[in-house]
């Protein structure tokens, strides 16, 4: 069963439109045909698309689909749409090891049926300077690595993506891109926390591979690069996590990359953000709006250092 | 020739109106549209997703371009004997139109035409500081372009170089991996102010 919870805490003057329900609805019949073509164990999980309230303006589908960074596809963002068709999201599993008590390899749609999904609205910032509001559908990380049981030397969580050049053209390539495979980082207490989700879909649908199929993570106050995508391996650890682009770049991304207006990147100011279709900018909020939520976890932490 | 660099300079300008009223076109412009778009590697029936940076990225971009055409005139008449002096300010003045755009999308979208918000930007960030730096060059050279003017400040105009140098310099900051394509653009820019120079 699905449980629906709304993770969208802030007022906002922008209620979805009319048009836009309409277009959701269309999609949604579009969706359950396919389901019914493809059998999708997912989306027999998630019964029909309900339209439910939420205070943010949901990001249309086409353009959640259509502009994305996947490296491991290309450097710009309308290509990984058209270079991901053919990317096999099926057999795919994922392995839970490192400091953990029973380290696991779960096949992804055991995994899905073994763990009750939800839907959650979250707001997605880009250290680009960019945002989205996303309908994901997942599970909180924490219940995955429960499976796994903890120990007192799981400190940190390293996650890792699928290492394949045939199918991620760009892994090929040493120039113009970055090193692969493609690693992220939490630390345990952000890894816990019940905002934190690994996302197998979004729009009630199955996820695209452009999107990070099948099974990617989504921590909503901090920046996008830190939601790896298409995740095989998961490792617990002692010592800080790797990541990617912290490593590329210390002085460009931070290892925490908690969205933060006061912390600028070298090169632009966090302080605005451009939401996709709209013109003009709009205020990026701290913690990218879920400081009620997750600001303790840096209590006593200098986050212009820790940025 | 000089209605064709009018028409060159101008087609950034006509895609970016045909990205933008992608909602309103008639049926049959569609329909030509998506014929185009099937045939050449270029997208026409997609309103921008990411509307002002396809605006600045679409302005620098242009403005670059054209100023490379601009510094290629020289060469040309130096190597190849085709002499297109007289168009050199036509082409000059269109890129620093774009340029101006680009511009003004930092300031007046970006900072909200806050002059506080410019200088902190420009003071805090190198990249920032090599595009405004074009800029003022540029926006120099563009005011004293007349023909009245021009003799007086002929040798300014050497500050072009400079220009081309900090534009180099920020097109490679714009981007967070440097690839093939912008190490071709660079070399291509660098290329043609060794020409210029080399004849010397």
């Amino acid at each position: 069963m699905l449980i629906r919870q709304d993770y969208a805490y802030l007022p906002s003057s922008e209620i979805t439109s009319e048009s836009v329900y309409q277009e959701r609805r269309a999609l949604m019949k579009l969706a359950a045909s396919a389901a019914v073509l493809a059998g999708s164990p997912l989306l027999a999980a998630l019964g029909p698309y309900q339209k439910k309230s939420s205070s943010l303006e949901l990001t249309p589908y086409e353009q959640i689909t259509t502009y994305n960074n996947f490296y491991e596809f290309s450097t710009d963002k309308e290509s990984p749409a058209r270079l991901a068709k053919k990317f096999k999201t099926r057999p795919w599993t994922l392995t839970v090891g490192g400091e953990v008590q029973k380290p696991q390899t779960l096949d992804i749609d055991t995994l899905i049926k073994q763990i009750p999904l939800e839907e959650r609205i979250y707001r997605f910032r880009c250290v680009e300077g960019w945002s989205m509001v996303v309908p994901w559908v997942g599970f909180s990380l924490a219940s995955l690595l429960k499976l796994s049981g903890l120990t007192s030397k799981s400190k940190y969580v390293e996650f890792e993506t699928l290492f394949d050049p045939a199918q991620f053209p760009q892994q090929n390539r040493t120039f113009g891109t970055i090193p692969f495979p493609y690693r992220e980082g939490l630390r345990i207490d952000e890894a816990m926390h019940p905002l934190t989700i690994l996302a197998v879909g979004l729009y009630g649908n199955e996820l695209l591979p452009q999107n990070g199929a099948p099974i990617r993570l989504v921590v909503p106050w901090k920046y996008g690069f830190k939601s790896i995508k298409s995740i095989v391996k998961i490792t617990l650890k002692e010592t800080q996590a790797r990541s990617t682009w912290h490593e590329a770049g210390p002085r460009e991304y931070g290892f925490y990359a908690n969205v933060n207006p006061a912390v600028d990147h070298p090169r632009w100011s966090q302080a605005r953000e451009r939401v996709l279709g709209k013109f003009f900018k709009q205020d990026t909020l701290a913690f990218n709006g879920y400081a009620k939520e997750v600001a303790h976890l840096y209590k006593g932490m200098n986050l212009l250092t820790f940025f | 020739m000089r209605i064709l660099i009018w028409i060159g300079a101008l087609l950034p300008m006509v895609y970016a109106a045909i990205r933008f009223s992608t909602p309103y076109h008639p049926v049959w412009l569609r329909e030509i549209l998506r014929f185009i778009e099937h045939y050449g590697s270029i997208v026409l029936t997609k309103a921008p997703v990411d509307p002002l940076k396809f605006m600045s990225d679409l302005s620098g971009n242009s403005a670059l371009w054209l100023l490379a055409f601009t510094l290629f005139i020289s060469p040309l008449r130096t190597y190849l004997k085709l002499n297109l002096l007289k168009y050199r300010r036509l082409m000059g003045l269109f890129s620093f139109f774009y340029l101006f755009v680009h511009a003004l999308l930092f300031v007046g979208i970006d900072q909200q035409f806050s002059m506080a918000g410019v200088l902190h930007e420009v003071s805090s960030k190198p990249f920032i500081a090599f595009g405004m730096g074009a800029f003022v060059i540029m926006a120099l050279m563009a005011i004293t372009s007349t023909n009245g003017l021009y003799p007086k400040f002929k040798g300014w105009h050497k500050l072009v170089y400079v220009a081309v140098v900090l534009i180099a310099i920020h097109y490679l900051m714009s981007h967070k991996t440097v690839t093939f394509t912008h190490v071709a653009v660079v070399g291509t820019l660098f290329s043609l102010l060794a020409l210029r120079l080399l004849k010397r």
